[in-house]
């Protein structure tokens, strides 16, 4: 029914779905207002890194000086904490009577069902009762024995007027605990104490103490595994997303910096932060992306991965359009080139939007390299793509439509090598590919231990012995090997999927047509690549359309020739460097270059 | 309005001359040599130069009306009935434009490459493809010549030089060709070739303001000129007047006389993906300009079922057009001399009728 | 979006079932012919001769021997490369008929030699038979042509590789070997063609002959002292005895589609050099001083010669102006010809005898009234339209045209020897 709902569909009219297009052209009043806007020296205000004169630091007219990020997260709290007492419900409240509190949290936590949750009593003081709720793994067990409770029990002054003063005092002279506040609602209680923290509630009392008591097991940051480098740093993201944004943090030291925390699951609770350089990003990204994961409505996400799907551009196309990456260097430069990040907790990766179809080629070596060398490896890798993409479906073509292009020597070579070979080339190079995807995916699922042997040894094994028994040519084993060789050179990995889907159907259109097939295929796929947005931006800036080149797209220029941001984010601060980088390169006239 | 996207002059310009000269991957230089001998190298100069006085007129045209397109601006000038009539008349040359390169395309491809393939495939397969580009819309047509002009310009620089063992300059003597006259008047009726530039004032609203048109027409029709022109040159220091007019795709058997060594010969295939990106890139051009022509002259708001519909014409009137004959396609091939009427003759038409009826914009005055 | 994805599926499933793959030829259903030979045939009127490779390679395609396997110890007697012949009323009749008995498909986009019998081509018959097969498209423009003595079946028979395994390498390497000596010209099916439609001159083809080594005498009188410059043989006369009886040797020159001359390796030099192809050759030169010995040279062109046309007057005069450049190989006389004066007097030597051998070549071909030289592309410039050119009817003017023929010569560099000494004992100081 679906094929014939399909049918219909194609044959039938329906009027366009005006399907709200994000497009981030060139706003000519926010240029002008940039232009008139007062500008501040940002020399005076960050601590490091920017080193030219001219570094300007321009804000919108309207847009309020950006605060340090630990103010706006107190304000916002503050914010957050009078609007939910304006507008909870009573019975939302937490109440002053303790016993009616507990019996709550047990209610709300299906207590004593769910064993997880422990609530512990105590007196403060030895005389005001009290308790506490945690969730047994999720905090550490150290920082509530040591500095909350022992504080707590051992200690000989406090009234128990529990009003505000008293909690101050509790604040501010017994918790030995860096983060405190303080909440009144069950709603944010209770999302607090699941993701790890410890509730205090006090007799008397109608606000509740959350303490920062968040000491689960997590993986320690270790090499990434999906994006290794030989120079460059070594350590890539975790699973946690407390230590994935300090990561970047440790690398970006800047005020300007902002994280910003979002829900996302419904049900899960899951947190993802936006982070973001105020000044740099141009905040109609932030606005969008913003806009698009708080309408996600889902139960549930599990991480970056989920999360990517939920707000690309085009789910339908082939080609990643949100770059993942899993290196904390990476994503920092890609913040300082205007780029929101999103990090979600649950995976060790960050996606960077809007991003183009040449960052895909990009590694964070390029950068770390010398230019040359740089270079040097993005051409390989646009060969590994060509290669990758192109080499199955050109051999089919080649032989079966234009053997005359093959030199005769090696045509004579392969009709004698297929000889004995009995099915037509394109099942021996489908066979060839199947089985080498099939390769390639035991190798990720076996067991790590013997999952290299699956990969090289299979591959010379099957390749040798197909050969032997005359299944397929031997040419053919290199064609498909080269091509998965120039798969693996591809620095992203959904990009390196994408390619092996269209791999298939190249192949396929070769077969029906040659070289003219291919070319209708790269013309389709080139087309709906080129229709691509990804957020905003279209997928091939800055080559088509053309705009204001960054030396850093295809051909890697010396760092020190990359003044300029690129152009494509519209960032508010287009400098990225000084006129003169190297400030002791200087003329003969003694004058600075 | 029908949403047609924005897009840059670099965009605009590289669709447009690789519209215009995706040409001489076909019949068109035989032809040509067999009217002025060897001369046609400077000839499609002299077509480029009447082809840019022409553009001149369209240009002043599109400047009097600023963001408005061709249609609205015969619309105005001309009146309700008589600018149906000259829109009617625009969209079904470029219709024309776009039949007649898909079957010439065939015929070449056929004769070169697959002769066993029937049209239909060929033409279908063809079909789909600029069913697909239109859907998708002329932002990213656009988008997708300015991305694949650095393979093309790569590859036709590479048969160009790779082509430099073949040529002789004695090929260009005598310098005349069949004659001086023959050539000038040749050239001006040539100009047709260069007559796709007209699909850049179809499209106008999508660039922003007259002058980028300007730039993006002057900049397509120098570097048309020059390509064809290099290619047309190459092929006459390759071939010998008397042979050249016999061949049925110059440019594809220079290629295959590429001959280093064992290895560097029998390259021309790798030359197909050149020539078939750039007439799909040309044809989808040509027909999105029609559709939008036709879209605009009835004020159909959602081109997209007009475009599923079209094709289909488009399919069959370049079957058709394949299957009547060597004889009527010579016919047609004549008819395209004339062809520098629609895209020139009627935007001046419209232009002084405008200056007559003081209509548009004042210029700066 | 999902409406445009699933119309690109749905088209792409479409043009899948109705492509059916028409121009889909596996590659091991067809067969390359690698050489094409045409005679005049006996039942019919041509004789069509193929050559192609047999893909013996015995033990299955896991060897990774490239091909033929010459004698690969399997014992299969089969040659690596065979031939067919038939007589047809045309090329393409020929090669459907012959397909009837090869269970592959003919291919000849890698047909790299295209070989036509003396006899055919002395008829004035190619013209009838090369302007046909231009057309069809598997016929490379690219592919060398050469006119063979005797019968092309003949050639093809004999053609076989000798050295390594691979026909087609080494017909390429023959065919570019005429760079090194210029004792044949390189010519091309599509040159032929132009040259054979030209109005500005006439087409020259390479010979090659089936040697069958009956002038090599194995017994005999010694040769004396008396001097032969090595060249002035005709094709299939070299005494020479060994494998490989093909050899490529001389020039074939037509008048139109006709042959009417043929040049033996010391005319076909003279005739490179005046095109301005010839890029390098070994050439004996007798030793001025003393007639017995020789000194050979290594000769390379130093640049392409210069040709001035006058076309006023009756007769059309052409200035020639030939530039070689040369190197000693070996002075037997010991002499002191690095220098002057014996340098100037060997320079001055070979001019003379270049000149000599041009001029002689010129006269026979203005015999003949047929313009090799590429002298017409030159004359050519001189008219404005080709209306004029065609009028002014070159090819008839040739036979009266006065060449006057300049030969620039020196000698740059003496080889490995500054200079040589001489052997004690055998002869006294000078």
């Amino acid at each position: 029914m679906t094929i014939y709902k399909l049918i219909k569909d194609l044959f039938t009219y329906k009027e366009p779905t005006n399907a709200e297009q994000f497009e981030l052209l060139e706003d000519e009043t926010e240029r002008t207002d940039l232009a008139s806007q007062s500008a501040q020296d940002i020399s005076s205000q960050t601590s490091q890194g920017m080193v030219s004169d001219d570094f300007r630091f321009r804000t919108p007219r309207g847009k309020k000086y950006p605060l340090h990020v630990d103010q706006w997260n107190q304000e916002r709290k503050q914010e957050t904490n009078i609007q939910s007492e304006s507008t909870s419900l009573p019975k939302n409240r937490i109440s002053k009577d303790l016993h009616e509190n507990r019996r709550r949290i047990q209610q709300e936590f299906n207590m004593p069902k769910n064993t997880d949750i422990i609530i512990r009593d105590i007196k403060i003081g030895n005389s005001t009762s009290a308790f506490i709720v945690y969730v047994e793994g999720m905090a550490d067990r150290t920082t509530i024995n040591d500095n909350i409770l022992r504080p707590l029990m051992t200690a000989d002054r406090y009234d128990k007027s529990g009003d505000e003063s008293s909690i101050d005092y509790i604040v501010e002279s017994m918790l030995s605990v860096d983060n405190v506040d303080k909440y009144t609602t069950y709603d944010q209680i209770i999302l607090q104490i699941l993701s790890g923290l410890t509730a205090l509630f006090i007799e008397d009392c109608d606000i509740c103490l959350i303490i920062e008591s968040r000491g689960y097991e997590k993986r320690n940051v270790e090499q990434p595994i999906t994006e290794s480098v030989i120079s460059g740093p070594h350590e890539g993201f975790t699973e946690n997303l407390r230590t994935n944004l300090t990561l970047v943090r440790r690398i970006i030291r800047n005020k300007n910096l902002i994280t910003e925390m979002l829900t996302i699951g419904k049900t899960d609770n899951s947190r993802c932060g936006i982070m973001y350089i105020d000044g740099i990003v141009n905040h109609k990204i932030v606005d969008e992306v913003k806009r698009r994961i708080q309408s996600i409505d889902i139960d549930f996400v599990m991480g970056s991965g989920m999360l990517d799907q939920l707000i690309e551009d085009h789910p339908f196309a082939v080609f990643p359009q949100i770059l993942t990456t899993e290196r904390p260097d990476r994503t920092a430069s890609f913040l300082m080139e205007g780029k929101v990040i999103i990090i979600c907790d649950g995976t060790p990766y960050a996606s960077v939007v809007p991003v183009t179809f040449f960052h895909m080629f990009h590694s964070s070596e390029d950068t770390f390299m010398r230019w040359q060398f740089g270079t040097f490896l993005r051409f390989i890798r646009l060969l590994a793509f060509a290669l990758a993409m192109f080499l199955p479906a050109f051999y089919i073509a080649l032989t079966l439509y234009h053997p005359e292009m093959v030199p005769t020597e090696l045509l004579l070579a392969i009709e004698s090598s297929r000889e004995k070979v009995p099915f037509p080339v394109i099942v021996e190079i489908l066979l060839m590919e199947v089985s080498f995807e099939l390769l390639r995916e035991s190798g990720v699922r076996v067991p790590n231990v013997i999952g290299q042997t699956i990969g090289i040894i299979g591959a010379l094994i099957l390749g040798q012995s197909a050969v032997a028994a005359n299944l397929v040519s031997p040419i053919l084993v290199i064609i498909v090997s080269i091509t998965g060789l120039g798969n693996s050179a591809m620095p992203n990995y959904n990009m390196a999927v994408a390619i092996r889907i269209l791999k298939f159907l190249f192949i396929f259109l070769a077969s029906i047509a040659g070289f003219y097939g291919l070319s209708v295929g790269i013309f389709i796929v080139g087309g709906l690549a080129c229709s691509m947005k990804s957020f905003g931006i279209p997928y091939f800036t800055p080559i088509s359309p053309k705009t204001k080149i960054n030396p850093d797209v295809v051909i890697r220029q010396p760092i020190w020739r990359q003044t300029m941001r690129p152009d494509t984010t519209n960032t508010l601060n287009k400098r990225r460097a000084g006129k003169t980088v190297r400030g002791w390169i200087k003329d003969k006239g003694g004058n600075k270059k | 309005m029908i949403k047609e996207g924005k897009f840059g002059v670099q965009e605009a310009m590289w669709l447009c001359a690789i519209t215009i000269s995706s040409k001489v991957f076909y019949t068109s230089p035989g032809l040509v040599a067999s009217i002025v001998g060897n001369a046609s190298w400077y000839m499609t100069l002299i077509s480029m130069t009447t082809a840019i006085i022409g553009f001149t007129f369209i240009y002043l045209l599109l400047k009097r009306f600023p963001n408005k397109d061709i249609i609205a601006i015969f619309n105005d000038t001309m009146g309700g009935i008589l600018g149906f009539v000259f829109s009617g008349i625009l969209g079904l040359y470029l219709l024309f434009v776009a039949v007649s390169t898909i079957s010439e395309f065939n015929e070449v491809v056929k004769a070169y490459v697959f002769p066993l393939t029937p049209s239909y495939v060929i033409i279908g397969l063809f079909s789909v493809g600029v069913l697909v580009l239109c859907l998708l819309g002329l932002e990213s047509l656009a988008r997708f010549a300015k991305l694949s002009v650095y393979a093309m310009l790569f590859g036709f620089a590479l048969i160009l030089l790779l082509g430099i063992q073949n040529y002789d300059i004695n090929r260009l003597f005598p310098i005349f060709g069949y004659g001086i006259d023959k050539v000038f008047i040749n050239g001006i009726a040539r100009s047709s070739a260069y007559g796709e530039v007209i699909i850049l004032a179809v499209f106008a609203k999508s660039l922003q303001g007259a002058q980028y048109i300007k730039k993006a027409g002057y900049a397509s029709l120098i570097i048309s000129g020059i390509s064809i022109s290099l290619s047309l040159l190459a092929f006459t220091l390759s071939f010998p007047y008397y042979t050249a007019m016999e061949i049925v795709a110059p440019m594809y058997q220079m290629a295959t006389l590429i001959d280093y060594g064992r290895f560097v010969q029998r390259v021309e295939p790798i030359f197909l993906f050149i020539w078939f990106l750039s007439s799909f890139i040309a044809v989808t051009g040509v027909f999105y300009c029609f559709v939008s022509i036709y879209c605009k002259m009835f004020r159909i708001q959602d081109m997209r079922p007009i475009i599923i519909g079209s094709s289909i014409i488009l399919f069959s009137g370049s079957v058709i057009q394949s299957n009547i004959g060597v004889s009527a396609a010579l016919t047609i091939q004549n008819i395209r001399q004339y062809g520098w009427i629609p895209p020139f003759i009627l935007p001046l038409i419209s232009l002084v009728v405008g200056l007559i009826r003081k209509r548009g914009v004042k210029s700066n005055g | 979006m999902d409406r445009l994805f699933s119309l690109i599926v749905l088209c792409i499933i479409i043009i899948a079932i109705f492509s059916g793959c028409y121009d889909m030829r596996e590659i091991d259903d067809v067969s390359h012919v690698l050489v094409m030979g045409i005679d005049r045939g006996v039942s019919d009127k041509w004789r069509l001769t193929l050559q192609f490779a047999t893909l013996t390679d015995g033990q299955g395609g896991n060897q990774q021997k490239a091909e033929g396997g010459k004698g690969g110890g399997n014992g299969t007697q089969q040659e690596d490369y065979t031939h067919v012949t038939v007589d047809a009323p045309s090329f393409f009749t020929g090669m459907d008929m012959l397909n009837a008995s090869i269970p592959r498909r003919l291919v000849f986009t890698h047909a790299s030699l295209i070989v036509i019998s003396e006899e055919l081509a002395r008829d004035g018959l190619i013209g009838d038979y090369i302007a046909p097969i231009m057309r069809f498209r598997e016929i490379r423009g690219a592919a060398h042509m050469i006119v063979a003595k005797g019968s092309a079946l003949d050639f093809i028979k004999a053609n076989q590789p000798f050295i390594g395994t691979t026909l087609s390498k080494a017909l390429q390497t023959a065919a570019t070997e005429s760079s090194n000596t210029g004792y044949f010209i390189h010519a091309t099916l599509r040159d032929f063609y132009n040259e054979l439609k030209s109005s500005y001159g006439q087409p020259v083809l390479t010979i090659a002959a089936v040697n069958e080594f009956q002038h090599f005498n194995v017994k005999g009188p010694k040769w004396d002292s008396e001097f032969k410059t090595g060249s002035e043989y005709l094709a299939g006369q070299l005494p020479r005895q060994g494998e490989n009886k093909i050899e490529y040797w001389g020039t074939a020159l037509f008048n139109e589609s006709k042959m009417v001359d043929e040049l033996n390796g010391l005319q076909t030099r003279a005739l490179a050099i005046i095109r301005g192809e010839f890029e390098r050759g070994f050439f004996t030169l007798q030793d001025p001083k003393e007639p017995s010995l020789v000194v050979p040279l290594d000769i390379r062109q130093d640049r392409k010669p210069k040709v001035k046309v006058n076309l006023n007057g009756d007769t059309p005069t052409i200035d020639l102006t030939i530039y070689l450049k040369g190197e000693i190989l070996a002075i037997q006389s010991r002499l002191h010809y690095e220098q002057d004066p014996l340098l100037s007097l060997l320079e001055e030597n070979f001019r003379n005898r270049i000149k000599d051998q041009v001029d002689q070549l010129i006269n026979r071909c203005k015999k003949q009234n047929i313009d090799v030289f590429k002298f017409g592309d030159v004359a050519a410039r001189k008219f404005w339209t080709i209306q004029e050119w065609e009028e002014y009817n070159w090819n008839e003017k040739f036979k009266d045209v006065k060449v006057n023929t300049k030969v620039e010569f020196v000698i740059k560099r003496t080889g490995t020897l500054m200079k040589s000494s001489p052997i004690p004992g055998t002869e006294e100081e000078d």
